[in-house]
């Protein structure tokens, strides 16, 4: 046995080529999964960390203001021993256009923030916690004085230190931003005390509840009346969930694609191995002839599937960390602010890496037992393959066409008729990486058409303001001229039986800033009694038009409204109502957004009910960098697949290019040129690409609508948007690694060893 | 005529120097049947490698019809071996995938002046057989085919390995005939390379080899039928 453990050695140390394409193929397969997995792993460890540090609350109270005596009855009547009470409100900073989300906190039990810089917070003191990625980009440091606006009040604050707050992981300022600016919008913590020597008498409006406390909706309108608005708990908070959808997509993302990866090397090791396994043939025979246990024999190949797959998937463990996490996170980090990003393995890793081990040894020890089971005689006669009997395929019946056909392409197709495993293997490589790289190429082209669809063919504005809510909006902008929409956008849910999902709810009116299209691409006229469902959300809830929604808006009530169309709008993803409609079931009509085109913008800006104002084309801009996050992945993708490509292809080749050797050999000897001989071998790829190509394309768009419908978050729908381009790009990769690799084969043509051709089997 | 002058081929296997011929002087005359015969090690392989152009000499020349191929190109070679020489092998080296037919007609690609395909094969006897693959004859019918392979493309030399090593007598004795046949009525230079003494009769000229060196030549003045051999 120490002999045959010696012998592993050597053999994986000479025919190292061979082992090579299954040594790569469990090393980009693990290294891109286990690399995407740390990451998307990473962030939960990370955000549990984060919640755990923050002392996080479970209940969130929104009012419009507590008392003391409502803070005295929660702690008496209602038994709440601890409570973090807050009040939120948007300032401005003096002598800059920066804003800052200012929340004062009568302790911060339950809303702890993580230091970055400075002194641990203090409610009693007179200073400032600033968001450290905001003094971080406006160059400020504990030490430095900012005066803070509001609405005619203002105060100068000293900064204390500077903090990350586990509520503002998603934080842009503005629901007009998708990424953050840290340079325009940031957020700072102060003292109840300094609150009100900011301004005056101004309440608390939030309540948070940790450890375990919680307080029913009745109980809290019991006590507050008409000034509780709505409660959440910790499941229901958004930055929670979408955090959650982050990782969740990015886990998908890596899976879905890493699934391919990893059956496609799979397949791939399967036959590579068997192949090793059956060149091996004659030595078999020796061993079993000189009397060999069959276990042994059995081991000995069976260790040549773990060595290679456990060297190949250990590499992998180490390098995908290495290399992946710091591009993705990177990426992400334009839009997620956390203090740290854990890299930690995802336990699926392992079931994977021992799923390829089981592969390639299944592979080797299924092809050993194979033969073993032949006589010696039997296995050194190297039959392999030549007791296939050949049947007249369905071409060769057409006598007229077959015996038309040049005597090298009937071989190729014969030898892929005989070899239907390993013509299989071909094919299945061709469609791994027409799928891999059309999927790869085609996400990102897809989310930049969605993009643009949204700020084209969905809009027509030219700017949009966010506003203050007020009845008074009309006459509030009659002067900016130009052309005008008023819009509210509330955040809420939709569901219809036991299906529920968060949503956006507009209101509008029907003027042509924005435009919702139906299914066949024709505008609405939005009517005063319509209500629009976007097409991923019916499709999610399964409602039709006619059917009944519940519509659920946070802080303004529950209605159940029928639906009379479906907008084929990707984005946002909800209920669509004019505000006729708005104002019958829900509230007065208020709106949070205006939209304009040639419009006064100094006017506009100057307003004082306009808060912020973003043009189209920079909303453009802000979705495409978002739209890079994902971009960052699919490129880390596609890289890996033309590496995968390469390497199934050279391996696939390599290996019928070694089976066949003896036969191209015996061609040199008979008198044929390299190039003649080079031509059979292409007449083979032709063949293996042409199949592999149609069966590609169709398996790759089928794969990148399925994708992009798991991978897409639920706020739009990411259509699959495929070009000539996108096709003919992967098509030159596929096509042109195939015959490069065999270019690269028959440079070996001239360096086969023609004696070798006259000698006998062994 | 092949002519051989002091031809050595030199293998180097570590430090140790391993001659597989030593200074190898022969001729064979055009047309003749040559029988080259030697215990295995003897170097008669290597030296129908060195006259079929698969491997190149380490000293001495080898001349065709006056011409010295030891100094040829590859790619020389490489048309050398196309219009002059034919080759039969040991175990046949056929193509599986192809049908008799098609093993012999991918050769005739190679050059215009060759023979009719279905002739050569009515004449070596599988005139019914050319739909069938390899794996569908049997061990004289394969070789049968090798050699219709080897001569339809009118070679000048045809060089055999061993042609009857994986046969029995019976079918040993056919092939050998078929191969003098069709060698006499295509005028080519038939060189047999074997360890069986027995076929040394039917030679014109045997050359017998030991270590690497000519142990003898000899001029069979009478060469007698195959038939005739008492095997």
């Amino acid at each position: 046995m120490k002999h045959l453990f010696l012998k592993t050695l050597r053999d994986v140390k000479t025919y190292w080529t061979q082992f090579l394409g299954v040594f790569f193929m469990t090393l980009i397969s693990i290294t891109i999964y286990a690399g995407m997995a740390v990451v998307g792993h990473g962030l939960d460890v990370s955000v549990e960390q984060y919640v755990n540090e923050s002392n996080l609350a479970d209940q969130w109270i929104y009012t419009t203001g507590i008392t003391e005596e409502d803070m005295r009855r929660f702690e008496n009547d209602e038994g709440i021993q601890e409570a973090t009470y807050a009040s939120r409100l948007r300032a401005d900073v003096k002598g800059a256009q920066q804003f800052l989300e200012l929340t004062a906190l009568s302790n911060d039990t339950f809303m702890k923030s993580h230091l970055v810089d400075g002194e641990a917070y203090d409610p009693e003191s007179s200073g400032l916690w600033l968001d450290s990625k905001f003094a971080q980009d406006n160059n400020l440091k504990p030490g430095d004085a900012l005066i803070i606006k509001y609405e005619g009040f203002e105060k100068e604050f000293e900064i204390k230190g500077l903090v990350l707050n586990i509520e503002k992981m998603l934080f842009t300022g503005s629901n007009l931003l998708t990424i953050p600016d840290h340079k325009t919008f940031g957020y700072a913590f102060i003292g109840k005390e300094s609150l009100n020597e900011l301004i005056p008498l101004y309440p608390y409006t939030e309540m948070r509840l940790g450890n375990g406390q919680s307080l029913s909706d009745d109980t809290l309108e019991s006590v507050l009346g008409d000034r509780f608005l709505f409660s959440e708990m910790r499941e229901d908070k958004d930055f929670l969930e979408e955090v959650a959808k982050e990782s969740n997509q990015m886990m998908k993302m890596s899976i879905l694609f890493s699934l391919v990866f990893v059956l496609l090397s799979a397949l791939t090791m399967y036959s590579s191995m068997s192949r090793l396994i059956t060149n091996q043939r004659t030595i078999i025979g020796t061993m079993k002839a000189l009397g060999i246990e069959a276990w042994k024999i059995k081991l000995h190949y069976g260790l040549y599937g773990v060595i290679i797959a456990t060297i190949g998937s250990v590499c992998g463990l180490f390098l995908g960390p290495a290399i992946v996490p710091p591009i993705l996170i990177g990426v992400k980090e334009t839009y997620i602010t956390l203090p740290y990003w854990h890299t930690v393995h995802h336990k699926s890793v392992y079931l994977i890496i021992a799923g390829l081990i089981f592969t390639c040894t299944f592979a080797s020890i299924k092809n050993t037992r194979y033969l073993l089971k032949k006589a010696p005689a039997e296995i050194l006669r190297n039959t392999h393959n030549m007791d296939v009997v050949l049947k007249k395929g369905l071409l060769e019946r057409f006598d007229v066409f077959w015996s038309r056909l040049p005597n090298g392409l009937k071989w190729s197709l014969r030898d892929n008729s005989r070899n239907k495993v390993r013509f299989l293997m071909g094919v299945v490589g061709v469609v791994g990486g027409m799928v891999l790289l059309v999927a790869g190429l085609g996400v990102t082209k897809s989310i930049e058409h969605a993009n643009e669809y949204i700020f084209t063919e969905q809009s027509t504005y030219s700017h949009i303001s966010e506003i203050k809510m007020s009845r008074h909006y009309e006459e509030a902008f009659q002067d900016i001229g130009g052309e005008q929409e008023f819009c509210l956008m509330l955040q809420g849910t939709a569901s219809k039986g036991d299906k529920r999902r968060n949503i956006a709810i507009s209101a509008g009116e029907n003027k042509g800033l924005l435009i919702y299209k139906d299914l066949d691409g024709n505008a609405i006229n939005l009517d005063s009694g319509d209500v629009l469902i976007t097409r991923k959300l019916a499709g999610q809830l399964a409602v039709d038009v006619g059917d009944v929604v519940k519509v659920d808006i946070k802080g303004i009530g529950e209605e159940e409204l029928k639906v009379t169309k479906i907008t084929s709008n990707i984005s946002p993803q909800g209920i669509v109502m004019a505000k006729e409609k708005y104002e019958k079931y829900f509230a007065d009509f208020m709106p949070n957004l205006l939209l304009t085109k040639d419009a006064r913008l100094k006017d506009l800006e100057e307003n004082g009910l306009t808060l912020f104002t973003a043009t189209r084309d920079h909303q453009l801009r802000q979705a495409n960098i978002l739209a890079e996050s994902v971009e960052a992945i699919m490129y880390i993708l596609i890289l890996a697949s033309v590496v995968l490509v390469v390497v199934i292809i050279y391996t696939l080749s390599t290996l019928n290019y070694i089976e066949r050797e003896r036969d191209y050999a015996t061609l040199r000897v008979l008198g044929f040129r390299k190039h003649e001989i080079r031509n059979i071998l292409l007449n083979d790829s032709i063949l293996t690409v042409l199949l592999g190509w149609i069966v590609g394309v169709f398996t790759a768009a089928k794969f990148l609508d399925i994708y992009l419908k798991v991978v897409s978050l639920d706020s739009v729908e990411w259509v699959a948007y495929l070009d000539g381009r996108i096709l003919a790009l992967a098509t030159v990769i596929v096509v042109g690694v195939s015959f490069s690799v065999v270019f690269i084969l028959s440079s070996r043509i001239r360096k086969i060893d023609l004696v070798a051709s006259f000698k006998s089997v062994e | 005529m092949i002519k051989l002058n002091n031809v050595s081929k030199i293998y180097q296997s570590g430090s140790t120097e391993i001659r597989a011929l030593d200074k190898v002087n022969l001729e064979v005359k055009k047309g003749e049947f040559a029988v080259v015969l030697g215990p295995s090690g003897s170097g008669k392989s290597t030296l129908l490698n060195l006259i079929g152009g698969m491997d190149v000499v380490s000293e001495g020349a080898i001349e065709i019809d006056g011409e010295n191929i030891s100094t040829k190109s590859a790619a020389e070679m490489e048309n050398y071996r196309r219009d002059m020489i034919g080759f039969v092998f040991q175990f046949y080296n056929l193509i599986p995938s192809l049908t008799v037919r098609e093993n012999v007609d991918i050769v005739t690609s190679l050059t215009k002046d060759h023979l009719d395909v279905d002739d050569i094969i009515d004449s070596v006897g599988l005139g019914e057989r050319k739909s069938l693959f390899p794996f569908n004859l049997s061990g004289g019918e394969l070789q049968r085919l090798s050699i219709a392979r080897a001569v339809v493309k009118k070679p000048k030399i045809l060089l055999c390995d061993e042609p009857t090593g994986a046969l029995d007598t019976k079918t040993g004795i056919r092939i050998l005939k078929l191969l003098k046949e069709t060698a006499k009525d295509y005028g080519i230079t038939l060189i047999i390379v074997t360890h069986n003494s027995k076929i040394k009769e039917i030679g014109d000229t045997v050359i017998e080899l030991k270590d690497g060196k000519i142990e003898s030549i000899t001029e069979n003045m009478n060469p007698i039928e195959i038939e005739e051999v008492e095997w």
